[in-house]
């Protein structure tokens, strides 16, 4: 589906509720180009159809906060308390006016951020934001979805910090892997609109943990087919089990490598682009497991994004 | 006395070895003498005989000492006057300062050097040092010299986030505090490059001098790079060098150590003349069996100089000068699930450099992340190899599931031998921030909440790491954990 650009900018207005987009990297051209070659590129044993939906992404315009008088000073009243009693007293009215718009609120936090950042240092102005979202306690999926767009902010440290703050919402920690869920909600809703979603989100979600954005784009993009959705997961099996193995310094069979090796060039060669990117991702950090032929050839992808992440960009 | 022959020039070249001659007279003392004949049983005149040539070598030197100790036990002697110094017809202990007096007197006399390049004019048997040869002299002759000067483990290309780091004179030799090196045996990974080989100056004087190196341990190998560049390596002649490549003008030479084995060791590497006479220097190597990582809190990155307010890169740079293989990083170097480049480095250490034995301490986020890596390296044991979590601690420890986490850090690092916690109580001030009590930990129960203390009654999240009572806890409980 090929959005009209008042439908792309509309979009964007609604999904940074309380600010203006700017545009900066006009990718309608990008989008379309990659829509195109999806259809019409060559998939392996599934049906074009299952690939010509919008399971796509598009570099995201650059994101402006505009500044909220309102919030601004709402922030600005619970930072200068001088007790903890005030302090709380204080966050109150800014709790009732985030539950209204967590989307303006994290905007107008994230701009507090980096207006403060100089005068305050680093440490306060993390330790701030770190405080008032102990107080608010935003729902994940609220926090994640207002976050998300942010990792395209035109101010970098605004967009760094937006990163930092969907890190915390993956808490990810040695004994369960990253939480997606806030992800997967996003491209979901993307797919089931018919949008692209943004290539920084599909950026942060593979290089935090490749084979959990595979999985979670394959629950997002409402893959229904059995068979496929059993072949990607045991290749990924396949592979994991092998760097599971090597994690704990157990001894991996020929048989297992060459079911990873084998998983590594059928995904190499899927029809799903998610599919691919996850070879393109992998491939860097374990090149055994990924024919070089299938990386080099991964580096002419017909899907942009592959094609960026093969070539190490 | 009599006559003694005249020695031709040649045969005053001595060879001997320093201060055999004054065992002689402990070996004399030793016993007691009885009376050995010396004249011919006829009572004939001896003539021109020495009896200082107890061999009858026809030279004087400190073989005639061994020929006389034989005559003084029964042996019969070589010649009619053999020892009998004194001239009283027997070879007896009457005999023995004649003996040395003639022996003495009689060998040449040359400039003497000694290790720290004192020059004194005595008999190659009384030059406790280098003997400059028969006739030289001190006025004309110089000494030769030379000092090594070993420096502290290097990281990447150079020395940062330390400072290049000279092993204090008083360290050279000890075992512990002196210069610690890495195993470099095959299999090393060295992310940031080879950077196991330890920086050694040798330093001589005159320039140019003819020095050379004796090493303790066959793993001591010595280059002119810090990462072995082909052809510059410093051979090794059994354990000793040729005479090591110091250009005629130079007074110095900046050699690498390497400790090219998976065994562990102790071993002097020492400095000494060509002919291996004069022992100058020695510096005592010790490999490292442990790994300290230093965290600093948030928006705090290891610098040099350090930042006196960084506490946590303030002990561990003591710890550094102290002989340990320390490693300080920013905190978010550890991930919420413990991975990135500390932990790689940990592995490494324990995969490849026979370490076994793991210290982390770390302050606020760097408390998290104190947590978070030893967690990680405890649940994946299988896959890295043997080792302990020694020693950890916290300092006002904060959890770092991301910048912005602001809960206390209160979990006892798993799997830790002995961990130190220190915290305060956060306020307005510092947004809350605090760490607090963890089960287990010391001073017991649960550390020290330094409030309570005199010094640390007005402490803040942002100084607590910074008081001399907080660091010298850390870094005395540590040493007392672990040794290098």
């Amino acid at each position: 589906m090929i959005e009209t650009q008042e439908q792309v900018a509309d979009r964007h207005g609604r999904m940074h509720h309380g600010s203006r987009v700017h545009r900066r990297r006009l990718s309608l051209l990008t989008l379309a180009v990659a829509a195109v070659l999806s259809v019409g590129g060559t998939a392996s044993n599934l049906c074009l159809a299952d690939v010509s939906r919008a399971e796509d992404v598009v570099e995201g315009e650059a994101v402006r906060i505009t500044r909220d008088a309102e919030f601004q000073q709402l922030l600005d009243r619970v930072s200068s308390a001088k007790t903890r009693d005030e302090f709380e007293t204080r966050v109150i009215p800014l709790r009732r006016a985030a539950e209204k718009d967590w989307q303006q609120f994290f905007a107008q936090l994230l701009l507090r951020y980096e207006a403060h950042l100089e005068a305050d240092g680093e440490v306060t102005s993390k330790t701030f934001a770190g405080r008032v979202l102990a107080e608010l306690k935003p729902a994940h999926s609220a926090a994640v979805e207002a976050l998300a767009p942010q990792l395209d902010n035109e101010e970098p440290v605004i967009a760094a910090f937006a990163s930092e703050l969907l890190r915390s919402y993956e808490d990810k920690r040695v004994a369960r892997e990253a939480d997606f869920t806030g992800y997967r909600g996003i491209v979901e809703a993307d797919y089931r609109a018919g949008r692209a979603t943004r290539a920084s989100l599909i950026r942060r979600m593979y290089a935090s943990d490749a084979g959990l954005a595979m999985k979670t784009l394959m629950r997002a993009y409402q893959v229904r087919d059995a068979e496929e959705l059993r072949a990607i997961l045991l290749g990924e099996r396949d592979i994991e089990r092998v760097l599971w193995k090597r994690q704990y310094g157990i001894d991996v069979s020929e048989e297992e490598l060459k079911a990873a090796t084998d998983a590594m060039e059928s995904f190499a060669g899927h029809a799903r682009w998610w599919v691919r990117m996850y070879v393109a991702k992998m491939g860097h950090a374990h090149p055994d497991l990924a024919p070089a032929p299938s990386m080099e050839k991964l580096t002419h992808d017909r899907h942009w994004l592959v094609r960026e992440t093969a070539q190490g960009k | 006395m009599k006559g003694r022959y005249v020695l031709p020039a040649a045969v005053q070249q001595w060879s001997v070895v320093p201060r055999r001659a004054w065992n002689l007279t402990l070996a004399i003392a030793l016993f007691g003498v009885a009376a050995t004949p010396t004249r011919g049983d006829d009572g004939a005149p001896r003539g021109t005989c020495d009896p200082v040539d107890a061999d009858c070598s026809a030279s004087i030197d400190l073989a005639d000492a061994d020929a006389f100790v034989s005559v003084l036990l029964g042996e019969t002697p070589c010649s009619p006057c053999a020892g009998d110094a004194n001239d009283d017809g027997v070879t007896d202990g009457a005999d023995v300062q004649f003996f040395i007096d003639g022996l003495v007197n009689t060998m040449p006399s040359g400039a003497c050097c000694d290790a720290v390049g004192i020059c004194t004019e005595t008999t190659s048997a009384g030059c406790a040092g280098e003997w400059l040869g028969a006739g030289t002299l001190c006025a004309t002759s110089a000494c030769t010299t030379g000092t090594l000067t070993a420096y502290r483990p290097r990281h990447g290309a150079g020395y940062f986030p330390f400072s290049r780091t000279a092993v204090a004179d008083a360290d050279k030799t000890d075992p512990d505090r002196g210069p610690g090196i890495r195993l470099n045996a095959a299999g090393n990974v060295d992310p940031a490059g080879e950077d196991d080989l330890i920086e050694l100056v040798a330093t001589v004087n005159p320039p140019g001098a003819l020095v050379a190196l004796r090493r303790g341990d066959p793993a001591i190998r010595v280059w002119l790079t810090p990462d072995k560049q082909p052809e510059t390596d410093i051979a090794f002649d059994g354990d000793v060098t040729d005479v090591l490549p110091i250009d005629s003008g130079l007074t110095t030479l900046t050699l690498y150590v390497e400790w090219a084995s998976a065994a562990h060791g102790l071993a002097d590497l020492q400095l000494e003349s060509s002919d291996g006479a004069v022992v100058f220097d020695v510096v005592t190597f010790h490999t490292f069996h442990s790994i300290v990582m230093a965290l600093g809190g948030e928006g705090q990155s290891p610098s040099v100089p350090v930042d006196s307010n960084s506490g946590t890169f303030v002990v561990g740079i003591a710890l550094y000068e102290q002989g340990y293989d320390v490693h300080m990083y920013d905190e978010d170097n550890v991930s919420s699930d413990g991975s990135g480049s500390v932990f790689n480095e940990v592995v490494d250490a324990v995969s490849h450099r026979g370490v076994d034995r793991v210290a982390i301490f770390g302050y606020s986020h760097g408390g998290g992340s104190t947590y978070d890596l030893a967690d990680r390296l405890d649940a994946q044991r299988a896959g890295i190899g043997t080792f302990e979590i020694e020693f950890t601690s916290y300092a006002d420890a904060v959890g770092n599931s991301s910048d912005i986490d602001i809960s206390q850090e209160t979990r006892r690092p798993p799997s830790t031998g002995l961990h130190a916690n220190h915290y305060q109580h956060g306020t307005l001030f510092e947004l809350f921030l605090d760490g607090g009590p963890v089960t287990n930990s010391i001073p017991p129960p649960t550390g020290l909440d330094v409030e309570t203390t005199p010094w640390g009654a007005n402490s803040t999240h942002y100084t607590i790491d910074d008081y001399v009572q907080v660091r010298s806890f850390i870094e005395a409980n540590l040493i007392g954990a672990m040794l290098p």
